[in-house]
């Protein structure tokens, strides 16, 4: 009996062991809080930065994005609050914050109007959108199963068609959630934008430095990736205008 | 300037002496003119004097003059000599001898600056001393050259002329970059005489400007350009240019421990807050005046913000100058009027007002407060407002300063970047869960429905089973139950009905099959037998295990 229970309790602890390992970051991110608010941003912000060393983390990416702005780093603030972004898009105070951020950095830019698919379809697909995406695949496949299996059982022609209609339709939605989770996968291995972090940069026509300035960015601007090369990145800006930005002066969101 | 030492009637013989400059810096050159005025000196020589090395000379000329009946005539002799002396010089008078007998000269006295360097730099005027040494110059003359962000600075444009007939056709007074300017009201320029570095100068000021600086830095101040026409004679004349020497005005910025609320550089800048009345009635209108009074750009004083009670109904403000702007910069007064109408009776308070600005004389941030005002409002005649009342006037929400939202507190799940390398095929089970419960459950499907076509078979398949069940279903064995159990199992066993199963028919047919197993069972059946008809009980247990025994035996002999 003994014996039993003392594998019973090790087999606990082992299942728990994920969850112990959790709460470091926990405490972590209180300690930076902390900091935070006692008006210490500098160090509140390298805790959070330690935490987003390892974990994927809505908050802390926030949280940091204000130790960030504070401290008047604006690159690094946008930097932050882009990630944020990607983990959570709807948060109310994190749009605000970016209105608050864009309205202070120096590059005004207007976007071309589009019907807003793209970026709607991107906020879906960021990295905090993966195990939401994977849920709702499995739930969608296995009902998919489920469907066909009852719909064997059934003799009734109609109840047969409703489950097989039923079955596809579960069918198709569990393949929206495996196309959610390639992109997923796809946006954690691969940025999509970058922020630019120098204070001033040159946007040059090609990826060399005698390329043809075509114009210049400041600090906090964010823009896509079209593409990249050793050392450089095309990128382009919501107003449409693409370029060549050099590594050194940008990082990935 | 020519020195006019000594004065003569036509018809009186005399000498003057006269200097080329009567200051002077040691080595310059020194011209000294001897004019015999109607007499002619005998025998001459070069003076000698103290302090001065003669050089050259003379050079002489004679003219006579014929003016109503009274002629004068006068030969000169100049001399070149150098000045030697450091300090003061004393030409003392000379004797000669004339045709009209001894005659006298007179003395003249000559400044003389030591040629140290030193003393250039003491003069006030070392910079336009060196400008202006050619006959036609212009000049931009700062008042100071090096000010703070926002200091005023007068400048005045000048032109120096040694011409005695100079047609000023035009002249280009450069624009300001980096400077807001306001000039100077001033007469329309006049030729006023100037002695500079001995010289005799006509100097106009053209204009006068107090200029702002905006951009720190250092500015180059140029380009003060004039063309004119030097007229010769009445036949003669030529064109002449001037130019000025470059002027550097350095810029410099304010401390960066400016207050955010600085209105910017003003020297002795004093604020003032007055009140039309301490007492008034609701709806009646009060007047609450605001005056910055100092030195400096007062034309850029905004409207200051009052923190007006909100009871109050305040207007635009009414902006009233007495600004001057003169060579000595800008100053004066400005006041904002603004005129409010409280609308709800009580004691109302408005805070003292501070106006901090940088003054650039003691190079610092200074405050000037205005004291509060009080004011006491009475209900008006006719107010029907009720006692207790609040003012309902509303106004928009004024957004004053913007910041983040506050950091969260409540943290979210935390996602390792890194997941165990179990996560993966835990995702592939749950995902080959389902298609692999369907694909068991069709096994089984159809499985089962195979055994419901053939019920012969299935019934076969499952005698053995049927059999354990039987005897472990029952409650308490009897011979009844296991003679039942035997014959459910050889009926199953063999596809026959109750009808075709006597001990006989089993023993013949499994002889054909298997003769040991047909032996056993037939054993078995007289064993049942026995135990029903017989007249001692055995052990049924055992009966019933021996069955169980050989329907295994049974089971593996005929799979």
């Amino acid at each position: 009996m003994m014996v039993k229970n003392s594998r019973l309790l090790i087999l606990l602890g082992w299942l728990a062991l994920p969850w112990v390992g959790l709460s470091q970051p926990d405490v972590d991110f209180q300690r930076a809080n902390q900091a935070y608010e006692s008006g210490n941003y500098e160090e509140a912000l390298g805790q959070y930065e330690d935490i987003l060393a390892t974990h994927r983390h809505f908050e802390s990416e926030f949280n940091a994005g204000n130790a960030a702005f504070k401290l008047n780093r604006l690159g690094l603030a946008r930097l932050h609050y882009e990630r944020a972004k990607l983990l959570s898009p709807s948060d109310e105070h994190l749009k605000a914050n970016l209105a608050l951020l864009e309205s202070n950095i120096v590059d005004r830019i207007t976007a071309v109007p589009s019907l807003g698919l793209k970026s709607w379809l991107a906020s879906w697909v960021g990295p905090g959108q993966w195990l939401n995406w994977t849920l709702w695949a499995l739930f969608w496949w296995t009902l998919m199963w489920v469907l066909w299996g009852l719909r064997w059982t059934k003799k009734n022609r109609d109840s047969r068609a409703t489950l097989g209609f039923l079955g596809m339709a579960s069918l198709a939605l569990g393949v929206t959630g495996f196309w959610g989770i390639s992109k997923c996968y796809e946006r954690m291995e691969t940025p999509g934008q970058v922020v630019v972090m120098s204070a001033r940069v040159d946007v040059t026509s090609a990826p060399v430095e005698s390329g043809t300035v075509l114009f210049q960015l400041h600090e906090g601007t964010r823009a896509c990736i079209l593409d990249r090369t050793e050392g450089w990145t095309e990128i382009e800006l919501d107003n449409g205008n693409v370029g060549w930005l050099p590594d050194d002066a940008i990082a990935d969101v | 300037m020519w020195a006019l030492c000594a004065f003569v009637t036509a018809q009186e013989a005399a000498v003057e002496m006269t200097v080329s400059s009567t200051s002077v810096t040691q080595g310059d050159m020194l011209r000294l003119t001897l004019t015999f005025v109607n007499c002619k000196v005998k025998e001459i020589e070069p003076p000698q004097i103290k302090g001065l090395e003669w050089r050259m000379g003379p050079s002489t000329s004679t003219s006579t003059q014929w003016i109503n009946g009274v002629t004068t005539s006068e030969q000169s002799y100049t001399y070149g000599y150098t000045v030697t002396a450091g300090n003061e010089l004393q030409i003392p008078s000379f004797s000669w001898r004339t045709n009209k007998g001894l005659q006298k000269s007179n003395s003249v006295r000559v400044m003389v600056e030591a040629n140290d360097g030193k003393a250039a730099k003491q003069r006030p005027s070392g910079q336009k001393t060196r400008s202006v040494q050619r006959d036609l110059v212009t000049a931009i003359e700062p008042n100071k050259r090096t000010v703070y962000l926002g200091e005023p600075l007068v400048l005045t444009y000048r032109i120096y002329n040694r011409y005695n007939n100079l047609d000023v056709r035009n002249y280009d007074i450069p624009e300001l970059e980096g400077f807001w300017k306001e000039t100077v009201d001033a007469p329309e320029a006049r030729w006023e005489p100037q002695l500079i570095n001995g010289k005799r100068y006509n100097v106009a000021t053209v204009r006068q400007v107090v200029a702002f600086p905006q951009q720190t830095g250092t500015f180059v101040l140029e380009d003060f350009n004039l063309k004119g026409y030097h007229r010769i004679n009445f036949f003669e004349g030529r064109d002449v240019q001037a130019t000025c020497d470059p002027v550097e005005i350095t810029v410099l910025p304010i401390p960066e421990n400016a207050p955010s609320n600085s209105l910017g550089t003003f020297a002795n800048l004093a604020v003032q807050q007055t009140l039309s009345s301490d007492s008034v009635s609701t709806n009646e209108a009060i007047t609450v005046e605001v005056s910055f009074r100092g030195n400096g750009n007062l034309k850029f004083l905004r409207e200051p913000k009052l923190a007006w009670p909100a009871e109050f109904e305040v207007f635009d403000a009414e902006i009233k100058d007495n600004i001057s702007v003169s060579a000595r910069g800008e100053s004066g007064k400005r006041t904002f009027k603004f005129v409010a109408i409280p609308r709800a009776p009580g004691d109302y308070t408005l805070p003292p007002f501070e106006a901090v600005s940088f003054d650039p004389l003691t190079a610092s941030h200074v405050t000037s407060r205005a004291p509060g005002l009080r004011l006491h409002v009475r209900k008006g005649q006719g107010d029907s407002s009720t006692p207790g009342m609040t003012f309902t006037h509303q106004q928009e929400v004024q957004v004053l300063n913007q910041d983040v939202r506050h950091i969260a507190t409540t943290p979210s799940r935390f996602q390792p970047r890194s997941r165990p390398s179990w996560t993966p095929w835990a995702w592939g089970v749950a995902f080959a869960a389902s298609p692999l419960s369907f694909l068991g459950l069709a096994l089984v499907r159809r499985r089962r429905i195979q055994e419901l076509a053939d019920a012969t078979g299935t019934r076969r398949k499952r005698a053995l089973r049927q059999l354990q069940r039987s005897l472990k279903s029952s409650d308490a064995l009897t011979i009844e139950t296991i003679g039942e159990a035997m014959e459910q199992y050889l009926m199953a066993k063999l596809g026959w009905e109750r009808s075709q199963l006597t001990r006989e028919a089993v023993k013949q047919h499994l002889t054909v099959k298997d003769q040991a197993l047909a032996e056993q069972w037939d054993a078995f059946w007289e064993a049942c037998e026995m135990q029903r008809y017989g007249a001692s009980q055995g052990n049924l247990d055992a009966l019933a295990q021996t069955l169980l025994t050989l329907g295994e035996t049974t089971e593996f002999r005929w799979s």
